[in-house]
C-alpha cells in the first residue's frame, strides 16, 4: 500500500500543524496554571498579628510611685533619628527601586512618589531599624504617564521569597515574605497596615485587582507582608 | 513662697503615693504629669489621703525649675498635694498646696506648679486634648504659667496665638516640621522669651508652659510632649492605569488556532492527493 509522495508530504505537513497546535495549546495551559493565585501565605494574618496590641499602660514601676523628672527646656529632648531606607529589593522578582520618604496628601491618603523607578516609604512610620512597628513601603503598579511600576511585580509575590531593604547608612535588612493579599481599596485596614507598634515587619503596598477607568484607579490593593531575618 | 493656695475642689488635678499600690484598673488610670515652672525654688512635692503629709507621702524629691515629670499611672479618685522647699518639713506648711482635687479616671492631666499673673505660687491642674490628629500633623498647645501680663505666641516672627493671659491655654494642629517659636506682650513682636526652635514630631501633641516672672526676668519655656496621637494615612493611592495586559494567552491561542486549520487544510490535501 504504497500513496503517491505528494500525498505523505501533504500528511506530513498535517501531522506537524497538529503537533505545533498542542504544543500551543499545552504552553497555553501551563500559562494558566502559572498564574499567581489572588492570595499567597498568609498575608492577612500576617497583618493582624501586628495588630496595634491595646497594651494596657504599665503601672509605674514601684509601689509608691516616684515620679523621675526631665529637663523641659526646647530642644532639651531630641527624637533619636533612624535611617531612612533608600533601596528596594526582591531579587526573584526583579524588583530593584529606590526608597524616597513621603508623607501625605491634602486628602489624607499616602503621597506615592511619580517617577516608574521609585517607590516611597511612610516616613511618619516605623523605619527597618526600628525595634517595633510597620516599614511600609508603597508603590504605583502603574501610572498613565509612564506604564509600569516599580511594584507592579508585586502580584506575583509568593510567601518565602526574599526582599533587602537598603538604609541610608548602608545597613542592609533582610526580610523574608510572609504573604501577598488581595484588600478592597475601601476596606483597607490602614490601622493595620501602618501599625506602629507590635513586632516589625515590612509591608509593601501597591494596587490590583480590577482596574476601573472611570475612577483612573485599581478596585483593590496588593499587600506583601514580610518578615525581618537575622 | 511660703502663702498656702489652695486649690477649688472642682478644678481636676494630682496624686498621691497612699493609694498607688493596687490599681484597680490600668486601663482607667489616670496619666498625670507634673511641671515645675517656680523659678528659683527646688521643692519636694507629697500626695496625700488627708491634709497631713509624711515622709513617706513623697511623690518627687529634688525637683527643679524648668523640668517635667515622666507620666505618672494613677486611679482616678480624690488627691491633695502639696509642695515644700526640698528638704523642707512635710508636716509644716506647704509653699503650694492643692487639696480635694479630683483626678477623673482616663484622664491626661499636667500639673502645673507655677506662679500666677500676681507673682504667687499656684498649682493649676491642665486637662490634656489627646484626641489624634491627622496624619502627617503635630498639636502645639502653649500655656500662660508665667507671672506676665497678656502675651502673643510667635512662630517664625508672626503671632500665631494672641492675647493669652495666665493660666490659660490655646492649641493648634499643625503640619508636622520645626517651628521656631516666641512669646512676646501681646499687641508686640518683639520676643521676651525665645525664639527656640521647637520640633513638632508627627503624631504628637508639644505643650510649651511659658513659666517665670517678668518683673525678675525669669521667663522662660518648658516643653512637655504627649505621644501616640497620630493617625494612619486614608488609602494608598498606588495606580493611576492598568496594567498592560500579558498577550501571552492571545498570542498561544492564536497560534494553536492557525496550527489546527493548517493540519486540517493539509490533511484533506493530503487525503485528495491520495485518492
Amino acid at each position: 500500500m504504497t500513496a503517491p509522495p505528494g500525498a505523505r508530504r501533504w500528511g506530513v505537513a498535517s501531522v506537524a500543524s497538529l503537533a505545533v497546535a498542542v504544543g500551543a495549546l499545552l504552553a497555553l495551559a501551563l500559562w494558566v496554571a502559572g498564574r499567581p493565585g489572588e492570595t499567597s501565605g498568609d498575608g492577612a494574618a500576617g497583618l493582624q498579628g501586628a495588630t496595634p496590641t491595646t497594651s494596657a499602660p504599665t503601672p509605674a514601676a514601684t509601689p509608691s510611685v516616684r515620679a523621675t523628672a526631665r529637663p523641659a527646656a526646647p530642644g532639651a529632648s531630641r527624637r533619636p533619628v533612624t535611617p531612612a531606607p533608600v533601596r528596594l529589593r526582591v531579587p526573584d522578582l526583579d524588583v530593584d527601586a529606590t526608597v524616597r520618604p513621603v508623607g501625605v496628601q491634602d486628602d489624607g491618603a499616602m503621597v506615592i512618589p511619580a517617577a516608574p523607578t521609585s517607590v516611597g516609604w511612610y516616613r511618619y512610620g516605623a523605619a527597618p531599624s526600628d525595634p517595633v512597628g510597620h516599614t511600609v513601603i508603597a508603590g504605583h503598579v502603574a501610572t498613565r504617564e509612564d506604564g509600569p511600576g516599580a511594584l507592579a511585580p508585586l502580584t506575583e509575590a509568593e510567601e518565602g521569597m526574599r526582599v533587602e531593604v537598603t538604609d541610608a547608612d548602608g545597613t542592609v535588612h533582610r526580610y523574608v515574605v510572609e504573604g501577598r493579599t488581595l484588600i478592597r481599596k475601601k476596606a483597607l485596614p490602614v490601622d493595620d497596615v501602618f501599625a506602629r507598634d507590635g513586632p516589625p515587619r515590612l509591608v509593601l503596598v501597591t494596587c490590583g485587582g480590577e482596574y476601573l477607568p472611570e475612577l483612573r484607579s485599581h478596585r483593590d490593593n496588593v499587600v506583601v507582608t514580610a518578615v525581618p531575618v537575622s | 513662697m511660703r502663702r498656702v493656695i489652695a486649690a477649688s475642689a472642682a478644678t481636676a488635678a494630682l496624686s498621691l503615693p497612699l493609694v498607688l499600690s493596687t490599681p484597680a484598673s490600668a486601663a482607667d488610670d489616670a496619666s498625670v504629669v507634673v511641671v515645675h515652672g517656680v523659678p528659683g525654688l527646688t521643692v519636694d512635692v507629697y500626695g496625700s489621703a488627708d491634709d497631713s503629709y509624711s515622709a513617706d507621702e513623697a511623690l518627687l524629691q529634688d525637683f527643679e525649675p524648668g523640668t517635667v515629670t515622666d507620666p505618672v499611672s494613677l486611679p482616678g479618685g480624690t488627691y491633695n498635694l502639696a509642695v515644700f522647699p526640698a528638704g523642707g518639713d512635710p508636716s509644716g506648711d506647704p509653699a503650694i498646696e492643692a487639696t480635694g482635687v479630683e483626678v477623673p479616671a482616663g484622664a491626661n492631666i499636667s500639673v502645673v506648679a507655677h506662679l500666677n499673673a500676681d507673682g504667687d505660687p499656684v498649682l493649676t491642674p491642665f486637662v490634656n486634648d489627646v484626641d489624634p490628629v491627622a496624619a502627617g500633623e503635630a498639636r502645639i498647645v502653649v500655656r500662660h504659667t508665667a507671672a506676665a501680663p497678656a502675651v502673643d505666641i510667635l512662630a517664625g516672627g508672626e503671632p500665631v496665638f494672641t492675647g493669652l493671659t495666665n493660666p490659660n491655654e490655646d492649641s493648634a494642629d499643625l503640619p508636622t516640621g520645626s517651628v521656631s517659636a516666641a512669646v512676646a506682650l501681646a499687641g508686640t513682636t518683639d520676643p521676651v522669651i525665645g525664639p527656640a526652635d521647637l520640633d513638632l514630631a508627627e503624631g504628637t501633641s508639644t505643650i510649651v508652659y511659658a513659666y517665670g516672672s517678668a518683673e525678675d526676668d525669669t521667663l522662660a519655656l518648658a516643653v512637655q510632649t504627649i505621644g501616640g496621637l497620630h493617625s494612619s494615612p486614608s488609602g494608598v493611592p498606588s495606580g493611576t492605569a492598568d496594567l498592560p495586559a500579558d498577550r501571552t494567552p492571545f498570542a498561544l491561542t492564536a497560534i494553536a488556532v492557525i496550527a489546527l486549520a493548517a493540519a486540517g487544510a493539509t490533511g484533506l490535501r493530503a487525503k485528495r492527493t491520495r485518492a
